[in-house]
């Protein structure tokens, strides 16, 4: 009875929301001239899609489960991320044209990227780090874009997320994009190296999705920025990388992400892993970038 | 394991605002946690050497290479047999629950490992240009076991 009442209490909340709510709610795709005029693939810078998606470290959540090699470049999804909101299946974001994402338009996936809203018009979990991925340069993304589509087609479906209710209402990511999208940013007034790694950390590098603590919604304490927490997706912890916590100096910090040695020449693990997979392919100057970020950030006990 | 929880707190107040050059733990003959963390540390001192080598930070040694090797493979030996049942919590040990849930793929992991470092012992480095492919075999052992089978406390 008391169940039911509840539920109904919930019901009755959803709808006010979605009533009122609905200007602020509604997705936003991209607008039509937020790209360059007659922008086409041909024009993109290559080597920089490469970078991009070895920091965005596409490959860890959209490979196959357990692919290595050649597999790797095979973004065909299926990957399992249990969360407290249920489990999210990584989608098949190949070029295939039914199953993956070969059928975009390169507006679709600025969308997807800077907005969080699909091809249809819905929004997406953001399980799929567009908060982050919201505070790249659209020329970034452009290029991201231009490499994906060099990837091999898989035609793989996608999966679909295993959520109950009420986090299977999508229109409640809405009101959470409502509050947690951010796309300027976190960190104000830095310059010269520090602000080349705040694009990336901030942006590609989505670093926050995992050291920066969560409410209770889920959105990232911006307050807490990069102060660690528990581990979103699975046991353990996330550490504090804020200068009040990490001692290391810049060179260290450079040096852990080429090799995953610390300065203990202990070595990486967990999640991490798969991060360094890709930072220890960047050009040494954008680890440089990010060590320098870490060093500016405001520290936080 | 009271006395060794007080040691570690009394070196940890022996040096305020200083970061620890080595962090010590005390081993424990009774206790396979103490020794398995004494015994990863003893791996990490030897690509510590092999890393500053590397670096340039000290000159290429080779008697210092060829102890570092034998010192790891010494150690990661022994490892599939500190992580018994009932060791799985106790000492902030970072050890996963999967290396008690997967024990055949973790032992595999570590069965890549020993076998690498024995490769390398029976040819060691030669000269600074050699540990850099060395360090990328063995560091990537590292990893691959630490991917899976650790977890971050702190």
């Amino acid at each position: 009875m008391r169940r039911t009442a509840l539920l109904a209490v919930v019901a009755v909340a959803a709808a006010a929301v979605a009533a009122v709510g609905w200007a602020v709610t509604a997705p936003r795709p991209l607008a039509e001239g937020a790209l360059p005029a007659g922008w086409t693939p041909e024009e993109a810078d290559a080597a920089n899609g490469a970078r991009l998606l070895a920091l965005g470290g596409c490959v860890g959540c959209h490979a196959a489960p357990d692919a290595e090699g050649e597999a790797r470049r095979v973004l065909s999804g299926g990957r399992r991320f249990e969360t407290e909101f249920g489990t999210f299946l990584a989608p098949n974001i190949s070029p295939h044209p039914e199953a993956g994402i070969g059928g975009w338009s390169a507006r679709d996936f600025a969308s997807a990227m800077l907005r969080g809203v699909s091809p249809e018009g819905a929004h997406y979990y953001p399980a799929f780090p567009w908060p982050s991925y919201s505070r790249m340069a659209v020329g970034d993304v452009l290029d991201l874009w231009a490499h994906l589509r060099t990837l091999p087609a898989d035609p793989t479906p996608s999966a679909p997320h295993e959520i109950g209710f009420p986090w299977n209402l999508r229109a409640g990511i809405g009101v959470w994009k409502a509050l947690n999208l951010h796309p300027e940013p976190v960190i104000s007034g830095l310059s010269g190296e520090a602000e080349r790694g705040r694009v990336l950390a901030e942006g590609i590098g989505h670093c926050a999705e995992c050291h920066t603590p969560r409410g209770p919604l889920g959105g990232a304490e911006l307050d807490r920025w990069m102060a660690g927490g528990p581990n979103p997706d699975g046991p353990g912890k996330i550490p504090d990388v804020t200068p009040a916590a990490l001692s290391w100096s810049s060179s260290d910090i450079a040096y852990y992400l080429e090799t995953g040695f610390t300065p203990d020449f202990d070595s990486v693990g967990g999640s991490m892993v798969e991060v360094v997979r890709g930072t220890s392919r960047l050009p040494p100057e954008d680890r440089e970038a990010i060590a320098a970020y870490l060093k500016a950030l405001p520290p936080i006990e | 394991m009271r006395r060794l929880a007080a040691l570690s707190f009394a070196l940890a107040l022996a040096a305020p605002g200083l970061a620890p050059a080595e962090e010590v733990v005390v081993p424990d003959l009774d206790d396979p946690i103490t020794l398995r963390m004494t015994s990863m540390k003893q791996v990490g001192a030897g690509m510590k050497a092999f890393g500053q080598m590397a670096k340039g930070e000290i000159e290429f040694d080779a008697p210092l290479a060829r102890m570092s090797l034998r010192a790891m493979i010494a150690s990661a030996s022994g490892y599939a047999g500190l992580f018994p049942d009932g060791s799985e919590e106790g000492h902030e040990t970072t050890a996963a629950p999967a290396i008690w849930t997967d024990r055949d793929g973790f032992e595999a992991s570590l069965a890549e490992f020993v076998a690498d470092l024995h490769v390398a012992v029976q040819s060691p480095p030669v000269d600074r240009a050699a540990l850099a492919p060395l360090m990328q075999t063995l560091g990537g052992d590292c990893k691959a076991c630490h991917e899976d089978y650790r977890i971050k406390k702190n």
